[in-house]
């Protein structure tokens, strides 16, 4: 029974540490249950079994009331201070284990438990490893125990339990043993008592394995290895060459290996300080320090600060040192983030601010406005900044009672300065088709002026268009605009932009060619900017033409919003989260009543009157009709001398008199030719000018007039007079 | 600048303090913009204002619109000369009632 | 202090001497019949190996003394301190020897690898040793009076305390030199005779190995092939000696000792664990080879005593090494090499040597992590601060080109503009920022009239030119078109405030001047008033009821006598006394007002913005109209640029240099006449 006992002792520490009183009560039933099996049942055992409850269940208490260095924890081997810990409970309960059992049994055996000691601590520490590495959970206190006596007298009693088993063990003859054992037992059980500190019970279950750990356990392995194999060989040795029982040759291997056992723990745990001190202790505490919880900068503070309070004096030093530079230069770049976010914000605001007033200058009322003009069309339009301001326009405007025009137009920067440009294109293009009516004429303008004070080269697309919204007559230019697609008679959508003039604001004096077609009902044109074409996604393909014309063919019925939201939707799904880099947009314009033809705008152009000597034709002053004058005039005059002279008049009277029409009457007798221009436009007498120099801005140029001085240059003399509202100039020249 | 507001039933007073600049329009504009239909008469107490820039005359051009058809009226009050002036200049004290 | 000592030859021949000598006389003369007990023999190689030649040296002097002190043989005693010279010199070559890649570096021990190396080295020199002693002792006379050995056993137990011993004092000494950063001596250079590949003579040891084996083998069993063997041996030895050595040494300068710290305290574990264990395998060895001889059973028990206590000092070193030395060093070499500054590069450096460490489950690698995320934080915070600073750029780019694109609108021509004209005028726009609200603009209307116009946008920046841009326009072509000012002003009224849901507006003020008559008509639409200088002190500046608009454009203007200005009796710049209007783009249908003056030659008309007025000087309160007609008069009789810009140094000097708060714009004109003008 003896042995077994003492056998068992071997796991009981380890066990009892862990997992306390269920391991305490586990191993008393086993004991118990192996003594009934065993037959060896009888009251002292019975007693004795009963007592290694406490005495077991002591090795428990005593960690959880003992202070760990870092506050309390389960049982780990994670510092010198800790395996000291263990070191001292497994020794004092052995001289506990030893007063109370060893003077019961067999003299031979008093240091039976003492010599296992070794053991059990080795044992002990891979319990705990494996427990550790293998995150098994423990048990910790549950209960707390009332307030009896000051923290201070448990220690006291548990200090004389001690001196009264070393008094038991040490001395040969036992004054009242008996007494002794009780006092003894008495003391384990009202330390039991000793209430636990309120941390005990917020222990959290921490399985890390620190390094500390992990070089203990090789070192222990060693010790454990060359101990096993000295008490193999002793054992052996002994066995060999002594006469003694196997039992007590196992005592006798025991005690040399203890005694080596104690050898070694010396200079072990010297090797365990050193390693503690020098590696594991300063890695820790460096780990711990910036392990910690990060939430907000004042964290990095204090992480800082930390770190450099903590006393490492050889190369681990370097960690500290480089873990202090990143921190610096992470709250350097922090800093230097908000720097420059808040300045970007500054900036955005700005923009933001610029947004809306501009969103604002862009009309959108398009249902009032068709309402204005009795919904003989509707019109819809969507326009998007790529940026925060943009560099696209459109515009519709009510010209007249018959007339409205409309416009879109892409400068090619993007951003605010292109905005500026936008406004400016804006006004001028409204301002004047309000005023001039001929969109050509308009263009004409706009594109001078555009072009004085373009600064980076910057061209301007630009469709424009004027619609007589009674007869359906749409009359239009293009200044380098490519997306302008009309759908006719219900059919599919066109091009109509085959033929284009240049952009705006790259050359000076461009005559635009007016385009003029007849619109119906539910004719419908779709003009975009290259934005809408253009747009890509990440893998840089396009929207391209074609699929913007299959989806317009597709939603051509629908109504405008409609198609606009479809082609939104289509380019979506193309482009995903794509930064867009243009400015997109789409005006579209259908015609909702049925449009008619006013007989004298439409048909003839010109008539001739019949006359003997004088001929005549009536134009509408647009440059497109020069081709119709000239052609009048090589027919009547069969000559081409005067063409310059006429090209000349005509096109100074189209551009600078405002005059609905213009009337040519052109006479021919002997040699002598009489060109005259009437018209009805503003009262301009081109013989009051002077000669002039060259003028160096066109605002000087129109006014003074260079054509004038060629026409008088190449003709032989000229007339001018001004009656009923009609400007008169009369040309003469000598022809062959 | 510092605003305060003041209901008397269903006048409400509006001190403004201190100068209306462009960054502190806004705020004025929206302080006036959030009592909109709760006041039968708005008086502005200019007392203590120093100066108003151009923003801030847009508020009140905002606000004389907002009132506009409605029974409430816009008035006021204890402007300095600068200010006064300012109202003159830009023709504002026409659409605006100035004691 | 130490190394400088330890650097200088003569004192390392001493040390030797004296070392070899104390512990010769120590431990053969005070403690005698000890020979399988010989610690000074660990000291023929390890001084070698310490401090080169001259450490053999020295040592084979102090032996030599010795021997002949206790009266030996003289060749005996020169052959013994020749062997402990030959031995010294072959370990420090052995040590240094390049075999393949593999390149020798100083000695420290902080890996089981370098422990090793000291070990086979050992063996090999106490292999040569054991040879050398032997063939000495056999052939020559006198010389086993210094060794008094029985058998080949005794000899061998002779030698293997030199195989001990050297491995203890070597790696205590050398550890404790490393720790006081004593510096040990490494070849610098050797004349060799031989030039042979390291490898073949690394063939030869292991071919001499195996035989030294198997003749030991062999000699349990009788059989003696011990001469051949040790002759192979000697040669090689030799050989390798004497072969050539690669100056190719790793001399790493490294600052980390917390190894050796280790190493040395194990090693004291060790010893320990050796004279403890000693009596028990001792008594083992007794038992189990009961007949053996007492030597033979001594260096059994010392051979598997000291194999076991390596083999489990190797593994535990090496377990050392690989969960918290190495990982310790890798981490702090790569944060040495690694510069914070371009940590993105050196990045890849860190990263790959310590990915491994991310996933242990102990506090070095909640180190490494915390590093990591650290890094990455920093990274990322990298990134953005770079992504913010081009999104920032791109916006002030905007705001620079849009500058440009607006002061290019406003015009500067002034003199074409003027030549050949009776009249001079100049203006000036200063954004407070990139870009402002205000704006000045001239321009023909017919052969006898100009228009003029200055305006203020409410608001500052960007958001005011928008519709700066676009008034500039509408007045400049609406008053083209439209012969009457208050009816062109009436309709950009109108104009303005369609799609003006923002409720902006601007005040100008519009002049057209007749050049030819000296007519000034003006409408002025809440901007504030600008001043006239007359020329002619007698001409009042007029307040001038307004004209009806169905007055001709070519009568003189009707003055009222009642409304004059009182002004001084000099020529200065008074303010214009107009009746206001209200601002365009405030309200729509707003009738404006115009009115007229008549200038004569010389007379001055300057118009400015409120930005000059309206600044603010936090001690000195707003530069003022006051403050502004002074110094128009004092500028007065300057030219027009001169006015201007003196006015601009003036609102300069009154901020204190400070930033410019608000837009300022002026503009003026000098009505000049001709001969025939009334």
């Amino acid at each position: 029974m003896n042995t077994q006992f003492n056998l068992m002792i071997l796991f009981v520490i380890p066990l009892s540490l862990l997992w306390g009183p269920i391991a305490c009560i586990s191993i008393l039933l086993v004991a118990f249950a192996y003594s009934i099996i065993t037959g060896t049942i009888n009251p002292y055992t019975l007693i004795l079994i009963i007592l290694t409850f406490p005495l077991n269940l002591m090795v428990w208490k005593l960690w959880y009331t003992i202070l760990n260095r870092n506050g309390y924890e389960i049982p780990n081997m994670g510092s010198l201070y800790n395996i000291i810990k263990i070191l001292a409970i497994v020794l004092i309960n052995g001289i506990f284990i030893l007063a109370i059992f060893g003077g019961y049994v067999n003299s031979v055996l008093n240091l039976n438990v003492f010599l296992l000691l070794h053991l059990n601590l080795i044992a002990t520490i891979f319990m705990i490893y494996f427990v550790t590495r293998f995150k098994i959970p423990v048990y910790t206190p549950k209960m707390q125990f009332r307030n009896i006596m000051p923290k201070k007298a448990f220690t006291i009693v548990l200090l004389m339990g001690t001196g009264l088993c070393l008094i038991k063990l040490l001395s040969k003859e036992m004054i009242f043993p008996m007494l002794n054992t009780v006092l003894i037992i008495l003391s384990i059980l009202i330390y039991y008592l000793k209430p636990y500190d309120e941390e005990v019970f917020k222990i959290k279950e921490n399985y890390d394995l620190n390094l500390f750990t992990k070089g203990t356990i090789s070192i222990f392995l060693v010790l454990f290895v060359i101990i096993v194999i000295i008490q193999a060989i002793n054992y052996v040795l002994i066995s060999a060459t002594m006469e003694i029982t196997p039992f007590e040759a196992i005592i006798s291997t025991l005690k040399s290996a203890n005694i080596t056992f104690i050898f070694f723990m010396v200079p072990t745990l010297i090797y365990l300080y050193i390693l503690e001190k020098n590696v594991t202790s300063p890695i820790n505490k460096i780990s711990e320090t910036i392990s910690k919880k990060i939430d907000v900068r004042e964290d990095y503070y204090e992480i800082e600060k930390n770190l450099k309070s903590l006393k490492i004096n050889n190369e681990i030093k370097i960690l500290v040192d480089s873990m202090l530079i990143l921190e610096d230069k992470y709250l350097e770049y922090e800093d230097n983030l908000m720097k420059v976010n808040s300045e970007k914000e500054k900036l955005e605001v700005e923009l933001k601010l610029a947004h809306d007033i501009q969103e604002s200058m862009i009309p959108k009322d398009f249902e009032s406005f068709n309402k204005k003009l009795e919904n003989k069309f509707e019109l819809d339009a969507y326009l998007n900044a790529a940026y925060e301001m943009a560099g696209n326009f459109y515009d519709y405007f009510q010209i007249d009672d018959e007339n409205i025009g409309f416009v879109i137009g892409n400068v090619d920067e993007i951003g605010m300065p292109a905005s500026l440009i936008m406004v400016k294109a804006i006004t001028l293009i409204q301002d004047y088709l309000r005023y001039y009516k001929n969109p050509s004429k308009v263009l004409y303008k706009v594109n001078n002026i555009l072009y004085e004070d373009n600064v980076d080269n910057n061209g301007i697309s630009c469709w424009l268009a004027k619609l007589n919204i009674k007869t359906g007559k749409l009359s239009f230019v293009n200044a380098g605009h490519e997306q302008a697609f009309i759908r006719r008679n219900n059919g599919n959508f066109e091009s109509m932009t085959n033929e284009r003039d240049d952009k705006l604001a790259i050359m000076k004096n461009i005559s635009f060619k007016i385009h003029e077609m007849k619109l119906k009902k539910d004719d419908v044109i779709f003009l975009c900017t290259n934005g809408v074409t253009e747009a890509e996604n990440k893998a840089h393909e396009q929207y391209g033409e074609e699929r913007l014309m299959e989806n317009l063919n597709k939603h051509g019925n629908n109504d405008l919003s409609l198609i606009i939201d479809n082609i939104k939707d289509d380019l979506d799904n193309l482009c995903n989260d794509n930064q867009q880099n243009e400015d997109k947009t789409m005006f579209l314009i259908r015609i909702n009543k049925d449009t008619y033809d006013k007989p004298n705008e439409m048909e003839k152009q010109y008539e001739r009157n019949v006359n003997d000597k004088v001929k005549s034709i009536r134009l509408i002053p647009e440059l497109s009709n020069l081709d119709t004058l000239n052609e009048f005039i090589h027919d009547t005059l069969e000559s081409f001398e005067v063409d310059l002279i006429v090209e000349e008049t005509f096109v100074n009277i189209v551009n600078y008199s405002i005059c609905e029409y213009i009337v040519v009457n052109v006479e021919y007798e002997n040699d002598l030719m009489a060109i005259e221009f009437i018209d009805n436009g503003k009262m301009f007498n081109p013989l009051s000018k002077e000669d002039q120099e060259k003028p160096k801005t066109i605002e000087d140029a129109e006014i003074g007039g260079l054509g004038i001085m060629r026409i008088k240059e190449m003709s032989d003399d000229l007339e001018y007079y001004y009656t009923n509202g009609e400007n008169h100039l009369k040309i003469f020249k000598k022809i062959e | 600048m510092n605003i305060t507001k003041n209901y008397d039933g269903k006048e409400l007073t509006v001190t403004v303090e201190g100068r209306v600049e462009t960054t502190s329009a806004k705020e004025l504009e929206n302080a006036i913009k959030e009592e909109i239909g709760n006041f039968d008469s708005l008086i502005l107490d200019f007392a203590n204002l120093e100066y108003i820039s151009s923003a801030g005359l847009r508020v009140m051009l905002i606000t004389q619109k907002k009132l506009k058809g409605t029974k409430a009226e816009l008035t006021i009050k204890n402007a300095n000369e600068k200010i006064k002036k300012v109202f003159n200049v830009t023709g504002f004290d026409k659409i605006i009632n100035i004691e | 202090m130490l190394d400088k000592l330890f650097n200088d030859k003569k004192f390392l021949f001493l040390f030797s001497f004296l070392l070899e000598f104390g512990s010769y006389y120590l431990l053969q003369v005070t403690i005698p019949n000890a020979p399988s007990f010989s610690p000074e023999l660990g000291l023929y190689p390890i001084l070698g190996l310490m401090f080169g030649p001259i450490g053999p040296l020295g040592a084979s002097v102090g032996i030599l003394t010795m021997n002949l002190y206790l009266g030996y043989n003289i060749i005996a005693s020169l052959i013994d301190s020749g062997i402990c010279f030959f031995i010294g010199i072959m370990t420090y070559k052995l040590w240094y020897s390049k075999i393949g890649k593999l390149k020798p570096n100083i000695p420290r021990f902080n890996s089981a690898l370098s422990i090793l190396k000291l070990l086979i080295i050992m063996i090999i020199i106490t292999n040569v040793f054991f040879i050398l002693i032997f063939y000495s002792a056999s052939y020559i006379d006198g010389f086993d009076l210094a060794y008094t050995f029985t058998d080949l056993i005794d000899l061998r137990d002779y030698s293997l305390s030199m195989l001990y011993f050297s491995l203890l004092f070597g790696l205590m000494f050398i550890s404790i030199f490393n720790i006081l950063k004593i510096p040990l001596q490494f070849p610098k250079k050797w004349r060799s005779l031989l030039n042979i590949d390291n490898k073949y003579i690394l063939y030869g040891f292991l071919i001499a190995l195996i035989y030294s084996i198997l003749s030991a083998v062999l000699f349990i069993y009788g059989i003696n092939i011990g001469r051949s063997y040790a002759a192979l041996f000697i040669i090689v030895s030799i050989l390798c000696t004497i072969n050539k050595m690669d100056m190719d040494f790793e001399i790493k300068n490294e600052n980390y000792f917390i190894i050796e710290y280790i190493i040395i305290t194990f090693i004291l574990i060790l010893v320990i664990a050796f004279f403890a264990t000693i009596n028990d395998f001792r008594a083992i060895t007794d038992l189990l080879f009961n007949d053996s001889p007492l030597e033979f059973r001594t260096q059994t028990t010392l051979a598997y005593t000291s194999v076991l206590i390596l083999i489990l000092s190797l593994v535990h070193i090496h377990y050392i090494e690989k969960t918290i030395t190495n990982p310790m060093y890798d981490l702090i070499d790569a944060l040495n090499k690694s510069k914070v500054e371009d940590m993105i590069n050196t990045e890849k450096v860190l990263d790959s040597r310590i990915q491994g460490y991310l996933d242990r489950n102990d506090d070095f690698s909640r180190l490494v992590n915390s590093m990591q995320m650290l890094k990455n934080n920093i990274r990322s915070y990298l990134s953005q601060i770079k992504e913010t600073k081009e999104e920032k750029e791109r916006m002030e780019t905007e705001f620079n080109v849009s500058s440009k694109i607006q002061s290019n609108m406003i015009k500067t021509d002034f003199d074409e503009f003027s030549k050949n004209r009776e009249f001079e005028i100049f203006g000036l726009m200063n954004p407070a920022k990139e870009v402002s609200g205000d704006f000045y603009d001239y321009f023909n209307i017919d052969e006898e009239n100009i228009g003029f116009v200055i305006g203020d946008v409410c608001g500052k920046g960007i958001s005011a030119t928008l519709l700066m841009v676009k008034t500039m326009y509408l007045i400049r072509n609406h008053s083209q078109i439209n012969e009457n000012p208050e009816i062109a002003m009436s309709e950009v009224n109108d104009l303005s405030c369609e799609r003006n849901d923002e409720n902006l507006f601007v005040t100008a003020f519009y002049g057209k001047l007749n050049f030819k008559t000296g007519k000034l008509t003006f409408v002025n639409a809440g901007h504030n008033p600008p001043l006239i200088k007359r020329n002619n002190p007698n001409d009042k500046v007029m307040d001038n009821k307004s004209l009806k608009t169905n007055e001709k454009d070519n009568e003189t203007l009707k003055t009222d006598e009642n409304s004059f200005e009182k002004n001084d009796d000099e020529n200065n710049f008074e303010y214009l006394k107009i009746r206001p209007n209200f601002v365009i783009g405030g309200m729509e249908e707003i009738e404006y007002e115009k009115q007229g003056i008549n200038l004569k030659p010389g007379d001055i008309i300057f118009m400015y913005s409120d930005g000059i007025t309206d600044t603010n000087n936090d001690h000195k309160g707003f530069y003022g109209d006051e403050r502004l007609r002074k110094t128009l008069n004092h500028l007065k009789d300057k030219s027009l640029e001169e006015i201007v810009e003196g006015i601009k140094e003036d609102v300069h000097l009154f901020c204190d240099g400070k930033d410019q708060f608000d837009d300022v714009t002026m503009l003026i004109i000098k009505y000049i006449g001709c001969e025939n003008n009334e």
